[in-house]
């Protein structure tokens, strides 16, 4: 069957390890909870979802265990209501979240997504979640390892704690890390600007300088990301995915706030530097607008609009402009939009976010 | 105020270079000597943003490797340090070069004076598919 094709759901709890602890605080909790799971006979995985009175967000990560895919179906809250159905946005022109999206090891729930969205209530929640085969058809009786993150608060004081890892040893190149400190710098004061209050760390690691794509994963990004444990993490290093042509990549939207392959986001610090590998003012601010900008795609954000003018975020203030000209004009300074518009003499500056942008930032699981 | 484009980085392949989160080099349309030309054009450090330039070396790398055109110009670049990063690029894809055209570039990287330049010949020997490059190796 393919994946097109949402098959009858059914209860497969295997094992419930029901280790729950206290993670960072937000004047409320992180609650952290795992689980091993198995898919039923149609490769359907029924995740209970227990949730209290003051929870306000919930990230869940299900990463399969072998090969093949995982995905999200949808959310049912404890009155039987479908509150979210993969089907109502799988075709749609508006994305609201790679987790509908079977093309990795793990998918990614962050909910609720938009303001909009119908807030969370005490009882029993289940999320529907998928596994598949390499070539994208159900596959049942596969064991999966999910990760359910709660918290409490509601992020009227948005703090996000950031690691940046220096991949092979650049963090001994000096231009380099002179550079890299002056965008994150450019991008703490980005988010600041948004109200949100970055707290940042720079640490070393021993992943090679040609960085795999967070895209794709790498169980290398999973170890790393144990090792730094909360928020999200940043890795630089000389090119991503072989290619030293791309700024940035996220390792979904959102990504996952626990150790997966894809818990990172990777950018390319020459591609920034550009054809003379050497960076001028103009190049550092645009290094710090990739790193919001990724970050943000891994927070929750897809670009207002993407190139072809007809897919665009599910958010209600971003413009549903519909060619090059009309999106510039209307888009040219956001944050995310898909990519830097320069001219003769610089690059327009992207550090705009509307107010449902921020909404998703703020309930991100990671901003507290 | 919004910038407009320059006449020099206004057509659709240049539009589709400054995408901050990727481009295929097989969407800029077919292999041409014009889509070659264009491409060389665009590897102008002038031109914004800098993923332009560094962009059209790896398409050109990886769409028009074998063309001597193209091989002369990633020598070039290797030796100056004005276009250092663009010859970086082109030898993370020195592999789509052929082999004659990969020994001739490697080869050219390796005595660079740039340090950047020769570490990342280096870094490409080991791993390349053509064993005429891999016998660079320093012993």
């Amino acid at each position: 069957m393919m994946r097109y094709v949402l098959a009858t759901t059914g209860l497969s709890l295997l094992a419930c390890t029901g280790t729950t602890s206290d993670a960072e605080n937000c004047g409320g909790d992180v609650q952290v909870e795992t689980m091993s799971l198995q898919s039923d006979r149609q490769g359907i995985v029924s995740i209970p979802l227990s949730l209290d009175s003051d929870d306000a967000v919930f990230q869940v990560v299900v990463e399969n265990s072998g090969d093949g895919y995982v995905s999200t179906d949808g959310l049912v809250n404890p009155d039987g209501e479908s509150i979210l159905d993969w089907e109502d946005w799988y075709e749609s022109h508006d994305s609201l979240t790679d987790a509908f999206y079977a093309d990795a090891s793990a998918t990614t729930l962050n909910w609720p997504v938009r303001e909009s969205d119908p807030g969370l209530s005490e009882g029993e929640w289940t999320l529907y979640a998928s596994t598949l085969s390499d070539d994208f058809y159900y596959e049942g009786r596969r064991d999966v390892d999910v990760t359910i993150l709660r918290r409490s608060c509601t992020g009227s004081a948005m703090k996000l704690k950031a690691t940046i890892a220096y991949a092979g040893d650049l963090e001994n190149d000096r231009d380099v890390v002179s550079a890299t400190e002056a965008a994150v710098a450019r991008w703490t004061s980005i988010y600041a600007s948004h109200g949100i209050e970055l707290s940042t760390e720079f640490i070393s690691s021993d992943i090679k300088a040609s960085l795999p794509s967070p895209s794709t994963g790498n169980a290398a990004y999973g170890t790393l990301y144990d090792e730094v444990g909360e928020g999200v993490l940043l890795v630089v290093g000389e090119d991503v995915d072989g290619a030293s042509d791309v700024y940035g990549v996220a390792g979904g939207i959102p990504g996952p706030q626990v150790a997966t392959e894809h818990s990172v986001v990777a950018v390319s610090w020459l591609v920034h530097a550009g054809a003379n590998a050497s960076f001028s003012d103009s190049e550092i601010d645009l290094y710090g607008e990739t790193m919001a900008h990724e970050i943000g795609h891994f927070l929750g954000l897809y670009h207002p609009v993407e190139i072809g003018w007809n897919y665009w975020d599910a958010l209600s203030d971003t413009d549903d402009c519909s060619s090059a000209k009309s999106c510039e004009s209307a888009l040219a300074t956001n944050l995310m939009f898909p990519y830097p518009v320069c001219g003769n003499v610089g690059c327009t500056s992207q550090f705009d976010l509307s107010n449902a942008q921020v909404g998703v930032l703020g309930l991100n699981i990671g901003v507290r | 105020m919004i910038l407009s484009l320059s006449l020099a980085f206004a057509s659709p392949v240049s539009d589709a270079l400054a995408a901050r989160d990727g481009v295929d080099c097989m969407s800029l349309g077919d292999s041409s000597a014009a889509l070659r030309d264009e491409l060389l054009g665009l590897t102008d450090p002038a031109i914004l943003p800098s993923s332009v330039p560094m962009r059209a070396a790896s398409c050109l790398a990886e769409r028009f490797g074998t063309d001597s055109v193209v091989q002369d110009a990633i020598v070039a670049w290797s030796t100056d340090s004005e276009r250092q990063g663009l010859a970086m690029a082109a030898l993370m894809r020195v592999d789509l070069l052929g082999e004659p055209g990969a020994v001739r570039v490697i080869q050219a990287a390796l005595s660079s004076p740039l340090p950047r330049v020769a570490t990342k010949a280096r870094e490409m020997v080991p791993g390349s598919i053509h064993p005429a490059v891999r016998g660079l190796a320093a012993p």
